[in-house]
């Protein structure tokens, strides 16, 4: 998937669930990714942007994110940044939308991400409390003790009934600098997610927008992260992931659907922002067969 | 899943915990002076708080001091015996169903299995302050998400409950608490329990358990119900009524073969024991335990 797990402190239930305290960039720096899992991200210390989806977050301090299992997201910080410190967990779908149905609530922790709520600024009983877990977390799966496997259970439980209930009463918030240049790039999402499956163009995308191309790219990168044929392609191979995960489509013709001219193109584009192909993907991934 | 919060007193009314799969209680009075006697089929973790005494289970005695765990199987016969002198009993109690457990642990992967500190040998572990502490803290929580009931209320009731037995089989596990000593009073205490839970199914009188414990009959009475608080006769009752218990959950015997087997010569009398003890019939009793029947 990507270099980030690396550092992992555990494989945990069948790779299904990976928590990570990180506290350098440099990892971060080509961080540029999606994956097939969802995300939750505990900001400790840092400062920067945070760009989920279609929109910016200003990174900080007691600060949660959550990013849906598709939603591309680039995280970009000051050149001098000198502190950096948070947790990460990656969860599969399969794990959120299984592992706890055994339990008889209303409450499911995959609705945790369904409000789309992606930013949250923590106060200090939550953040502490959500630390906490974290902590004890990554202590008990590199200790192993016997019952580590049911007591990371019990804190996951709890950091997403923690998460719930804070949603209930929370709005995004963070979001980044003025309105006028969110919505401007929201315009330019939105189009890029209703044309990525035709061969769209810089010049496209700035007519329909009336800015010139050279402003197109250069206010793109400096919101995103991202360029904007970076992100297309994105697009893209997301939703040929979802295809050859869930439909029994031949390859050449996924290639076709998401925008891709020739095979070859679109192998190449997944196997950079994947590491592997999209034979290898399917293989992985498939839910038919 | 059901969860209750009973602040009462504790009471024969308690047996109510028979269709609950889970109840918490928090409970300051201290039983009838003279000892209360129960059992009941549900798992119990008790946590003290404070108070003295001894504690009856299964076989033996064991000491009641504040922060002190108390672990007891599902049908193994207990009894708390609170020192006169300081009459206060402060504990927090859990019943847990077999049935709540089964759900539970089902999904917890590999060979660990929490339900197994029931079957251990410990049944009473004296805490340190952080794990008192800790223990006591979680207890809280499942007080007041019981009552509170705010959404995801279930799934962090179960998140509390998968921790704590994590924590309490881990208690279990370390070897470095005082192990009780057995002394010669308990040890003979052990020999008339084993002879009753070897003979229950037959007629079994006073005589023949002082007779085959060289020991008399009147020193037998006295010596029994002054250890456990029960009489012989109501110890070998309720042994009997344990087992009709599981023969009416898990099999299809009528209740006259099962009276039988577990040593009532009529089925009046064990309607009437079965009653007594439990508050309802054994008819009863089958109905509400055996789901889809």
């Amino acid at each position: 998937m990507d270099d980030l797990h690396n550092n992992s402190i555990k494989n945990f239930l069948e790779e299904d669930f990976h928590i990570i305290h990180r506290k350098n960039t440099s990892t971060a720096k080509v961080n540029k990714h999606h994956h097939n899992a969802y995300e939750i991200i505990i900001q400790n210390n840092g400062t920067g942007n945070f760009f989920i989806k279609d929109k910016n977050y200003d990174m900080k301090a007691q600060t949660l994110f959550l990013i849906n299992e598709y939603d591309i997201h680039h995280y970009f910080f000051p050149e001098k940044l000198k502190t950096y410190d948070r947790f990460v967990l990656y969860i599969k779908s399969e794990f959120l939308n299984n592992y706890f149905n055994y339990i008889d609530d209303d409450f499911k922790p995959i609705d945790i991400f369904k409000k789309e709520i992606k930013c949250v600024e923590l106060n200090n009983p939550e953040y502490k409390q959500l630390k906490f877990l974290s902590e004890k977390m990554i202590l008990e799966l590199t200790k192993e003790k016997l019952g580590y496997k049911s007591i990371v259970n019990s804190y996951l439980l709890q950091f997403f009934v923690t998460i719930y209930r804070l949603l209930i009463n929370t709005q995004n918030i963070n979001i980044n600098n003025n309105e006028e240049n969110e919505s401007r790039l929201q315009k330019i999402i939105a189009y890029i997610d209703n044309n990525y499956k035709n061969n769209i163009s810089l010049n496209e995308i700035a007519e329909s927008l009336y800015i010139s191309k050279y402003y197109l790219s250069h206010f793109f990168k400096d919101r995103t992260g991202f360029t904007i044929i970076e992100f297309l392609n994105n697009k893209r191979i997301i939703e040929a992931q979802k295809m050859l995960k869930n439909t029994n489509l031949n390859i050449t013709d996924i290639a076709m659907n998401v925008g891709f001219n020739t095979l070859n193109h679109f192998e190449r584009t997944f196997k950079t922002i994947n590491g592997i192909t999209p034979t290898q993907y399917r293989n992985i991934n498939s839910n038919n067969f | 899943m059901t969860s209750n919060i009973d602040h009462s007193q504790y009471s024969q009314s308690d047996f109510s915990l028979l269709i609950e799969d889970f109840l918490i209680s928090h409970r300051k009075k201290p039983v009838v002076l003279r000892g209360h006697k129960h059992y009941h089929n549900a798992y119990e973790i008790l946590l003290t708080n404070s108070g003295s005494g001894e504690f009856f289970i299964k076989n033996r005695n064991y000491k009641i001091q504040d922060k002190t765990i108390f672990i007891i199987d599902e049908s193994e016969i207990h009894r708390p015996k609170i020192s006169e002198k300081n009459p206060s009993f402060d504990r927090f109690v859990i019943h847990i169903k077999e049935n709540f457990l089964k759900n539970y642990f089902n999904n917890v992967e590999g060979n660990f299995n929490p339900l197994h500190i029931f079957n251990k040998n410990i049944k009473s572990v004296k805490l340190n302050n952080s794990q008192y502490n800790k223990l006591k803290y979680i207890t809280e929580k499942l007080i007041f998400e019981s009552t509170k009931k705010q959404p995801g209320y279930q799934s962090i009731i179960h998140a509390y409950l998968l921790e704590m037995f994590v924590i309490v089989f881990r208690l279990t596990e370390k070897n470095n608490f005082p192990e009780q000593k057995i002394n010669s009073s308990n040890q003979k205490l052990h020999q008339i329990i084993e002879y009753i839970n070897n003979n229950y199914k037959k007629e079994l009188t006073l005589n023949d358990i002082a007779k085959s414990l060289y020991i008399s009959k009147y020193y037998l009475s006295h010596f029994f119900k002054k250890k456990t608080g029960f009489t012989v006769i109501e110890f070998i009752n309720s042994r009997r009524i344990i087992e009709a218990q599981k023969m009416l959950t898990g099999t299809n015997l009528n209740i006259t073969d099962i009276a039988i087997s577990v040593g009532f010569n009529s089925l009046n009398h064990f309607e009437r024991t079965f009653k007594k003890i439990n508050g309802i019939t054994p008819s009863q009793y089958q109905e509400m335990e055996t789901p889809g029947r």
